[in-house]
């Protein structure tokens, strides 16, 4: 009896260093996919049609819990792109389909898939720039994970079509996922 | 109070188990992302993160190890001489950055006043006492892995054909001794201080 709670003692010590550890590689990774979100900014045009008028924002949508720790907030992260002012916008998995139309991006998570899957039919005909996370492979990009890197994937003749103007370099660097 | 201890083993196991929480808890609360212990384990900070060009993202291991080539040499210079264990590689090395100062042959009214140290031509930082340059030096071999030792007229530079590491000194007073820069880089200490 004493030898199993021993063993149990440590078994939960050691459970408790592997959720510590994961809990660290998910802040970097989900990190490294905020910085790569408002880089996405940079190599991305957006249709005049996208914007209410030219002093207006980039809003930066994020659906659900906001995983990106300080990328938005950090004094070093990007205040405009494209001479215009970035604008973090929470939204929550009801409010996608009244608040989603006034995003330029718009990033969930498959937590919240469900909440984005009602809303997403209208959404696609905008051009809203959809970036999923993992391998929903839904909107315009997904992000994946390939041998522990960040890839993400993209739809070009889907986001051409709504009038985007996506970088060569970027798209040097990207999955075509239509082509 | 043994005894007390082994009649309490249950309490005494669980104890150690939660010290030992406890310790993971305070070390990941306390110790910021900036300052580490072991480069592999180095999470970079957002600051860095947005000094790179997107291909470098891309280069990030996400379970945070090897980040050599993704972190910048600004996130490589709050790298604490502390936090390095001192070994006998350390000690030989320090001891080789001791020589090649000596190697200068600087005049007697020559101090060193300042040492910069920078990585692919950006400055990372500037030390001046031997030991904490040994340290920090010892760091970039590492990182580098074995890099090879090159002469430039006011600069030691160390080089491994991806990343360039280099110490400038900057003295007061006389200037050293002029030397030739050297077109082939020598491939050790003993053999530079032979060629001589």
């Amino acid at each position: 009896m004493k030898h199993l709670r021993i063993l149990i003692a440590t078994f939960l010590t050691i459970l408790a260093h592997a959720a510590i550890a994961d809990e660290t590689k998910l802040a970097l990774e989900y990190k490294v996919k905020g910085v790569v979100l408002i880089n996405f900014t940079k190599y991305i045009k957006w249709p005049t049609a996208a914007f209410t008028s030219d002093q207006a924002p980039i809003n930066v949508c994020v659906v659900g819990e906001n995983r990106f720790g300080d990328v938005f907030t950090s004094p070093d992260s990007p205040k405009e792109a494209q001479g215009r002012p970035l604008k973090l916008v929470e939204l929550t998995g009801p409010t996608v389909g009244s608040k989603g139309p006034e995003c330029q991006v718009l990033f969930w998570t498959k937590n919240d898939e469900k909440a984005v899957a009602a809303a997403l039919p209208a959404l696609e005909k905008s051009p809203i720039l959809l970036v999923s996370d993992e391998e929903y492979e839904k909107g315009l990009i997904s992000f994946t994970v390939v041998e522990g890197k960040l890839r993400f994937k993209i739809r070009r003749k889907a986001a051409e079509a709504l009038g985007f103007e996506l970088s060569s370099q970027l798209l040097k660097l990207a999955i075509i996922a239509d082509d | 109070v043994i005894r007390t201890l082994k009649r309490e083993t249950w309490s005494w196991q669980m104890l150690l188990a939660l010290a030992t929480l406890m310790a993971s808890f305070v070390s990941l609360i306390l110790i910021p992302n900036d300052s580490f212990a072991s480069p592999r384990e180095h999470t970079p900070t957002t600051k860095t993160l947005f000094s790179l060009p997107l291909e470098q993202l891309l280069e990030i291991r996400l379970d945070g190890t090897d980040l050599d080539r993704s972190t910048s040499s600004s996130e490589r210079i709050r790298a604490k001489p502390s936090s390095f264990r001192a070994s006998v590689d350390q000690r030989r090395f320090n001891r080789r950055v001791l020589r090649l100062a000596n190697l200068q042959q600087w005049d007697d009214e020559t101090r060193i006043e300042k040492v910069l140290l920078s990585i692919d031509g950006d400055e990372i930082g500037s030390f001046d006492g031997a030991r904490e340059i040994g340290q920090y030096l010892n760091y970039f071999r590492r990182k580098t892995h074995h890099l090879q030792i090159l002469r430039g007229e006011s600069a030691h530079w160390w080089s491994n054909g991806r990343t360039r590491a280099a110490i400038h000194i900057v003295t007061r007073g006389a200037s050293p001794r002029a030397r030739p820069a050297r077109s082939t880089p020598p491939t050790s200490l003993r053999e530079e201080a032979r060629s001589r």
